[in-house]
């Protein structure tokens, strides 16, 4: 008896010692980590966030370049973080071309959850401030064809990705390639509280969320995409480009202050309205985002819509008259 | 224990379930699990519902050939680890009732903790493995569902034999994780019932209530989880007999219906039968304890309970 039951305790206590066989060291902020455990050679830190730390790697094997996001284990009363676990779940179920392939996960002293993803050249955000944003009609219009099916794929599967801004989007330069990336605030349809205020970078907020809907859908990730085309377009954050005191004033600065009649249900939902905020009269989006085609900027109107029952889908979008043109060829062979 | 009940004399009530089920003759190709290309299917529509069933189909076909698929047959041999295995979920269902946790949550928990036994090997005489994989279970489900989580000696409050720290918890979910591929996104039931009830009702003023149906579904569906037979029945498989189940129960319609034309009908039939079969899906009250039973008399209790668990969990340190 007691030797079975030491059999499957050394059983379980192997089983996590391969687990966290990775040798990785770092205490230090700023200190290389050592990755030799999951054959990486670490090149660089990318990116300090909250959550952890993002390395630029070498795959010893391959020779490839990856990307390895380190996230730290706190607060063990609560075992392993939620948005870890939800995070690589997803990642894992998601096949799509324009999402950004989680390739393995590995473990360091208990005490990190390393994710090793493909690496990609850049992001929009660094795409957008640093090499101009795209001027090329057409790259604007292949890169919202590649984020809205990723997006159309996601909500088909009942997931939303609730971050979408330039950042998250990835871009493998050569290929003119779009990666959607970061999920960790993704997850099914859901009144998800613990997440609300975590949720999303507020330029990119649905007006639904600003006004603390606790009520809401896959149209907060098309408010997003909408904001992401705006920015492709004039070169800055849409809600930037108006003098406002807050995003919300920005918005119904810009398309009107809603009411009952341009959003049912809005009375309800904020019935201080019109004590914080003035009655605004629509600037119009073609103020602010010159230089679109009329079609693009019918679509940008349908997504930036302030009533998310009206809201254009992803899947609709798809097939816009703004994409009549897009070559499906090129883009199913990338 | 579950016990076939089509050995008793015919009764009114399963008279009524013979009738019943010649409703299901479902007019459609009787392939199973046939998948189209969402693009080269000329004949489907192009409603989003569409596209969500067909992804959800195939994601669901992806998942289940690696998963529980053998189960059911490895766990035969074992008669003990069926017992200790009902005893598990027995536990895991009583808590997820304590919190008030979703349908959801109870199906993943019963879906990890059957994955992991198809690749861990147990011993018979020692019963905290089991309680722990529960706990860790229930917790991972918890985290993928809920957006409230209890702290992990939380979650142990309701009569657990053994108080696991959180750190050994801890452990244990990275281990079922590992063990799972950190595959804990599963495709259940619960992802097809409000679409097939759409595609099932003509109108919905033609039901009284329909959320009184998504309940007593997702009731029949957590029920399944119990019986081990069900575990060769396909998620979809099972949402759409335990959906028929309710509402032939509710409705005599022997209009003739398909939910999907991907979906076996013979197997739908299949599992149907073994819903009629089971006593505890035939069971008409909920199967949910009531709250009041389970809850602690006095904080003191709980501090006393988790003091003489603690006792107990120290025999067990890893």
């Amino acid at each position: 008896m007691w030797n079975e039951e030491s059999d499957w305790i050394g059983s379980f206590d192997s089983q996590l010692a391969r687990l966290a066989e990775c040798r990785m060291c770092s205490r230090d902020r700023g200190e290389r980590p050592d990755a030799t455990g999951m054959d990486l050679e670490v090149l660089e830190v990318a990116e300090e966030g909250s959550y952890g730390r993002v390395f630029r790697c070498l795959d010893i094997h391959t020779g490839a370049l990856v990307t390895m996001k380190q996230i730290t284990m706190v607060r063990l009363s609560q075992g392993v973080p939620a948005p870890i676990i939800r995070e690589v779940s997803l990642l894992k179920e998601l096949h799509h071309a324009n999402i950004v392939k989680l390739l393995r996960v590995g473990l360091t002293e208990n005490r990190y959850v390393n994710l090793v993803f493909e690496h990609l050249d850049y992001d929009l955000h660094h795409f957008i401030v640093n090499r101009g944003y795209p001027k090329d009609a057409l790259t604007v219009k292949s890169f919202m064809y590649q984020i809205l099916s990723a997006v159309a794929y996601c909500h088909s599967l009942k997931v939303l990705h609730r971050d979408l801004k330039p950042s998250n989007v990835l871009i493998d330069h050569s290929k003119r390639l779009i990666k959607l990336a970061d999920f960790r605030l993704a997850g099914e349809f859901a009144d998800d509280l613990l997440y609300t205020e975590k949720l999303g970078t507020s330029w990119y907020r649905a007006p639904e969320i600003l006004c603390d809907s606790r009520q809401y859908s896959t149209q907060i990730d098309l408010w997003s995409v909408g904001c992401i085309f705006a920015e492709m377009v004039i070169g800055q954050p849409l809600v930037q480009a108006i003098n406002c005191r807050d995003e919300l004033e920005g918005i119904f600065k810009l398309l009107g202050t809603p009411t009952e009649e341009t959003w049912p249900g809005i009375t309800k939902l904020m019935p201080n309205l019109h004590i914080y905020y003035p009655k605004f009269d629509a600037l119009g989006l073609e103020t602010f985002v010159t230089d679109l085609e009329p079609s693009g900027l019918n679509l940008l109107s349908m997504m930036l819509c302030l009533d998310p029952s009206r809201r254009i889908s992803a899947e609709a979008a798809l097939k816009h008259a703004y994409f009549i043109d897009v070559n499906y060829v090129s883009l199913l062979l990338l | 224990m579950s016990f076939d009940s089509s050995n008793h004399p015919i009764s009114p009530d399963l008279y009524c379930s013979e009738v019943t089920s010649e409703v299901i003759h479902l007019d459609s190709d009787d392939e199973a699990l046939k998948f189209n290309v969402l693009w080269g299917d000329s004949d489907h529509d192009d409603s989003d519902d569409e596209s969500i069933l067909l992804n959800l189909l195939e994601s669901e076909h992806n998942q289940v050939q690696e998963q529980t698929k053998f189960l059911g047959q490895q766990l035969r041999k074992k008669t003990w680890l069926i017992n200790a295995r009902e005893e598990a979920i027995n536990w895991i269902l009583k808590v997820h009732a304590y919190y008030s946790f979703k349908p959801e949550t109870a199906y993943l928990s019963v879906d990890y903790f059957n994955r992991f036994l198809l690749s861990h090997t147990f011993t018979q005489d020692k019963a905290w493995p089991l309680q722990l994989l529960s706990v860790t279970c229930l917790s991972l489900a918890a985290k993928m569902e809920e957006s409230k989580v209890p702290l992990l000696l939380d979650l142990q409050v309701i009569e657990s034999r053994f108080l696991f720290k959180p750190k050994t918890v801890q452990r244990m979910e990275l281990l079922v994780m590992a063990s799972l591929k950190w595959r804990l996104r599963t495709i259940t039931p619960f992802d097809f019932v409000h679409l097939f009830i759409s595609k099932l009702l003509c109108s919905a003023s033609t039901w009284g209530d329909l959320s009184y149906i998504v309940s007593l579904v997702s009731d029949v569906i957590i029920r399944t989880c119990l019986v081990m037979d069900f575990l060769e029945f396909s998620p979809s498989t099972i949402a759409a007999a335990a959906l028929l189940w309710v509402t032939n129960q509710c409705v005599d319609d022997k209009k003739s219906y398909c939910l999907h034309k991907n979906i076996s009908i013979e197997m739908v039939k299949k599992c149907y039968k073994l819903m009629k079969q089971k006593l505890i899906i035939r069971r008409s009250e909920l199967y949910w304890p009531k709250i009041s039973q389970l809850l602690p008399r006095s904080p003191t209790c709980v501090l006393d309970h988790a003091a003489a668990m603690q006792e107990s969990s120290d025999a067990h340190k890893l």
